[in-house]
Parts: C-alpha cells; structure tokens; sequence
C-alpha cells in the first residue's frame, strides 16, 4: 500500500485518479482488490470466470471513474459494478446449462453487507503499528501458523497468540467511531 | 450498530482474504497498459490504411493489361501490342497487323517473358530432358529451352504455340 496516499479519503483518491495519477489508482486497487475479490468469491463462479469479473470490474471503475458523482461512495459503486458483471456472467452460464435458479445466490445483500462491515475492520487496520498489522493480516486473512509468522517476522512463536490479542484490542479501539460511517452495497 | 468484539473482529477479518497478486498487479497495471493503447492504436490504425493502399495499388487495373483484353482499353502500350499479337498469333492474323515483327519500342524483356511463358508448355522441352519436368528444373534449363525454341524457323510454327503443335513439330 502506498503510504502517503493510504491515509487518504475515498473521495480524495477518485479525484487523484480522475488527474491520472497512476500510484492514486493503484492504491485504489490495493484498497479494494479483497472486497471486490470476495464479492467474485461469492458468487462461486469458476476460477477463470471470477478473475475475468475481477479485472472487468476494476477495467469499468476505470473508465467510469468520471462518472461517479459521490466519489466517497467508491466502495458502494464498485459493489454494484462487480455485482452486475457477476450476474451477467453467471446469466450466460446459465444460457450454456439452463437453469431456473436465479443467477444471483440467494442472501447476496446480507453477504455484501458482511463484506462492507469486513472492509471497514481492514481499513481500520491501517491505523496500527505495521507489526500488529502484519500479525493480524497474516494469522486472520492469510492463515499462516504460529510458527510461520514468527519465523516471517522474527519473533518467538510463543508470543504470537498473545500479539495477536494485544493487536485485536487496539483494532477494536481504531474501529470505535469508524463503525458507524459502514454502509451496506446493496445493488 | 455496536462495535465488533474481537472475536467478530477476527470472523470478519477472516472474510477478506488477498485476492491473487497477479490479478492484483494486472488491474495495478490498468492505467499504463490503456496509456500503452492509446500510444499504439493510432500506429496500428495507420499501419492498416497503409496496407489497404498498398492493396489497392497492387489490384489497381494495369491499362496495359486490361488493354490487351478483348475488348479491353485499347491503349498504344508495347506490352498490349505483344499481347494483342500472341493472341492473334494462333489465329494467322499476327502477320497481317505487324509484318516488321516487334515495333522498335517495345519491351524486349516483357515481350520476350511472354514468348517464353507461351513456349513453355512446348515439347521442345521433352526433346532435351525427356523425363519432363524434374523437381530440380532451373532457370537455365528453361532458358536454354527457350532460346532454342524462338531459333526455331517460324515457319514451322504456324499454328500458335501450344503444346500440341511443338510436339507435331
């Protein structure tokens, strides 16, 4: 994550991407690619469809970027975007093996919402010290053992559960006030 | 909505996992592969009307072809005159319309490329390699053929230049 520009607002980051500036939209990228990525995921679509709506969706956001009108609603466009490309690509599936199931699972808005609340938990990540945020990252979103992480960062094994306790807590405590600004990406 | 305790925390944290590098670093790649397009169609783009020209230069009706047609243009050309002439050649009218043979302008080596291209179907060929046209056929051999075929008196070709009539001869 580019450091300068992680501290940024969404709006601030539309606007630097609309100037062209290449490190604002990779940022946005690094900012977002796990959201839209586990958006794909929950859709179950084969892995070559999922990368293909991956890069459209980020291809679209792209080239519409100008016609957001709300920059700071990036990450509710971008949900939308992602959710329709996964749709159209689950309709022609579904031309290919005719079904009567609707192409879009069942629960998807409660699932977005979950995604949205777990966005909002990993952007808060940012606000901690760059251990507690490799800890975190590694032991919650990458599975890594005990062993693995402390050999990665050079640190007792033995310690890692009680870091990862400690970092929670402090997460909990960069999450007070940020809660409440979560809002669902219901399409 | 209450904050999340730690345990949701975690649950939640456990729902975002990173998505593939190489995705990630190809859509972190967007804006300079578009710039990248933008730079290259234009050339593409270019490169395509110059090769439509260039096909149409190449398909574009020689006069001097299209005039040795029956009914073609008509025009003064040596190329058209020659061709007017192997055609009528057959037919006995050659002497009729060109008695001195080949005007002084003409292009000998068209002219004579086409004399050979006429010729070459002959027997003549069979005379001197009588296995017919072998694989390793060169370009002497033909043209020891042809220079020895236009040696021949006229006068026993006067039925054009096919095949059949060099192997009566």
């Amino acid at each position: 994550m580019t450091m300068e520009l992680s501290g940024i607002t969404d709006a601030q980051l539309v606007a630097r991407c609309r100037e062209g500036d290449e490190r604002a939209w990779a940022e946005l990228v690094d900012r977002f690619s796990r959201y839209v990525h586990a958006i794909v995921r929950a859709y179950r679509l084969s892995e070559n469809d999922a990368e293909d709506v991956f890069q459209d969706a980020f291809a679209r956001a792209f080239e519409r970027l100008a016609d957001l009108r709300d920059p700071s609603a990036l990450r509710f466009w971008l949900a939308q975007l992602t959710r329709r490309l996964a749709v159209d690509r689950l309709r022609r599936s579904a031309t290919e093996t005719p079904s009567d199931q609707l192409p879009e699972p069942a629960g998807m808005d409660e699932s977005i919402t979950r995604l949205d609340e777990a966005l909002v938990v990993h952007q808060a990540l940012a606000g901690l010290s760059e251990d507690c945020r490799e800890i975190i990252d590694r032991f919650f979103t990458r599975d890594e053992s005990y062993s693995s992480i402390g050999e990665a960062l050079g640190i007792p094994a033995g310690t890692i559960a009680s870091r990862i306790s400690r970092c929670l807590a402090k997460l909990r405590a960069e999450l007070e006030g940020r809660w409440e600004g979560s809002r669902p990406s219901s399409v | 909505m209450t904050t999340p305790d730690e345990t949701q925390i975690a649950d939640l944290l456990r729902l975002l996992p990173p998505a593939p590098e190489r995705w990630t670093a190809e859509a972190r790649e967007l804006p300079r592969r578009r710039a990248e397009l933008d730079r290259v169609l234009p050339v593409i783009g270019q490169d395509q009307d110059d090769e439509d020209e260039r096909s149409r230069e190449e398909f574009e009706p020689d006069d001097r072809l299209v005039g040795s047609a029956p009914g073609g243009r008509g025009s003064n050309d040596d190329v058209e005159g020659h061709m007017h002439e192997s055609e009528k050649r057959p037919s006995g009218h050659e002497e009729e319309k060109r008695p001195s043979g080949l005007d002084e302008d003409s292009d000998g080596d068209v002219e004579g490329h086409m004399h050979e291209s006429e010729k070459r179907p002959s027997g003549h060929s069979e005379e001197k390699r009588p296995s017919g046209l072998d694989e390793d056929f060169d370009d002497d051999d033909v043209e020891g053929h042809m220079h020895e075929s236009e040696k021949r008196p006229s006068g026993k070709r006067p039925s054009g230049l096919d095949e059949e009539s060099d192997e009566d001869v």
